[in-house]
């Protein structure tokens, strides 16, 4: 994992979920957040100057919130849950790759693609980049996985 | 003149985002319109009277690009008002989509940003004293 890489998710995850949530987000856990377990994820493939893929993991009762959060309306329901996990990973790679590739290279996106906890497969051992940030009632893990030979 | 907008994205909660952002934003809008990819998005505009459209890029069936070229071929709407409201951060793929004639709005946006494009293409006026917003003039990709 380089540092850059690291950043700039940082950066992409942060600015996302404050402007799409208007929650704050924090590296700094708390122990509710810490514990909390798997709840869904989203998972965004992307190709163009490297291959890869974004994933957006969701730990604790967060999926109501975000929704609820973005939507502006109470209990927005799953449909709608899984929709708001979707778009929050797509506007997040959307806005991390040319903060790594820059401004001139062209991706393309895929759907995202939304899982319950129970049946999502494992995290990638090991990504290029990854953060943990607390919010609200749980947490979100972000992690950016590229072809081995784009980490150089 | 009140405006009659159509809303294209394959993501439910994205239309809403944007509705809702229309809502507030104390500009004239009569009807709003939903579509969820371009293919939806040409039908609607083949049967109902649009001023505006915002349209996303990635979508499944037809791209917003693909839709937008489909408009810009068209004698009857080839002059469109047109945003674009996408999470593209390409510069290359920005100047293409100016190039067709319409205007950016990256994701996520604040709530004045697609008020000031659409005041800046369509003409129409909104209380510039109401909830704080910025007046149209600001830094913008249009």
């Amino acid at each position: 994992m380089t540092n850059m890489m690291r950043a700039s998710l940082l950066q992409a995850a942060t600015s996302t979920f404050e402007e799409l949530t208007f929650l704050m987000p924090s590296e700094r856990l708390d122990e509710r957040q810490a514990n909390a377990s798997l709840a869904a994820e989203a998972r965004v493939d992307f190709s163009g100057p490297m291959n890869g893929s974004l994933l957006v993991r969701v730990h604790g009762e967060l999926m109501p919130v975000l929704a609820a959060r973005m939507l502006g309306a109470n209990a927005p329901g799953p449909i709608l849950e899984r929709d708001a996990l979707g778009e929050i990973a797509n506007v997040l790679c959307g806005n991390v790759l040319p903060k790594i590739a820059g401004g001139a290279a062209v991706f393309s996106l895929r759907s995202p693609a939304v899982t319950n906890g129970i049946v999502a497969p494992p995290p990638p051992a090991a990504p290029a980049a990854a953060v943990t940030l607390g919010l609200d009632c749980g947490r979100v893990e972000v992690m950016l996985s590229v072809d081995s030979d784009a980490r150089a | 003149m009140a405006l009659n907008v159509l809303v294209v994205d394959d993501s439910a909660v994205m239309r809403a985002m944007i509705i809702k952002t229309l809502r507030v934003s104390r500009l004239p809008v009569r009807e709003i319109h939903e579509a969820s990819n371009g293919r939806e998005a040409l039908a609607l505009l083949d049967r109902e009277w649009i001023d505006l459209a915002l349209v996303d890029i990635n979508m499944p069936e037809m791209s917003g690009e693909e839709l937008i070229d489909r408009v810009r071929a068209m004698p009857t709407l080839a002059d469109l008002p047109l945003i674009v409201v996408s999470t593209e951060g390409s510069e290359t793929r920005i100047a293409r989509i100016r190039a067709r004639g319409a205007a950016f709005v990256h994701k996520p946006f604040t709530p004045e940003r697609p008020r000031e494009g659409i005041a800046r293409l369509t003409g129409v006026r909104y209380d510039e004293h109401d909830e704080g917003f910025a007046a149209p003039g600001g830094d913008l990709d249009f």
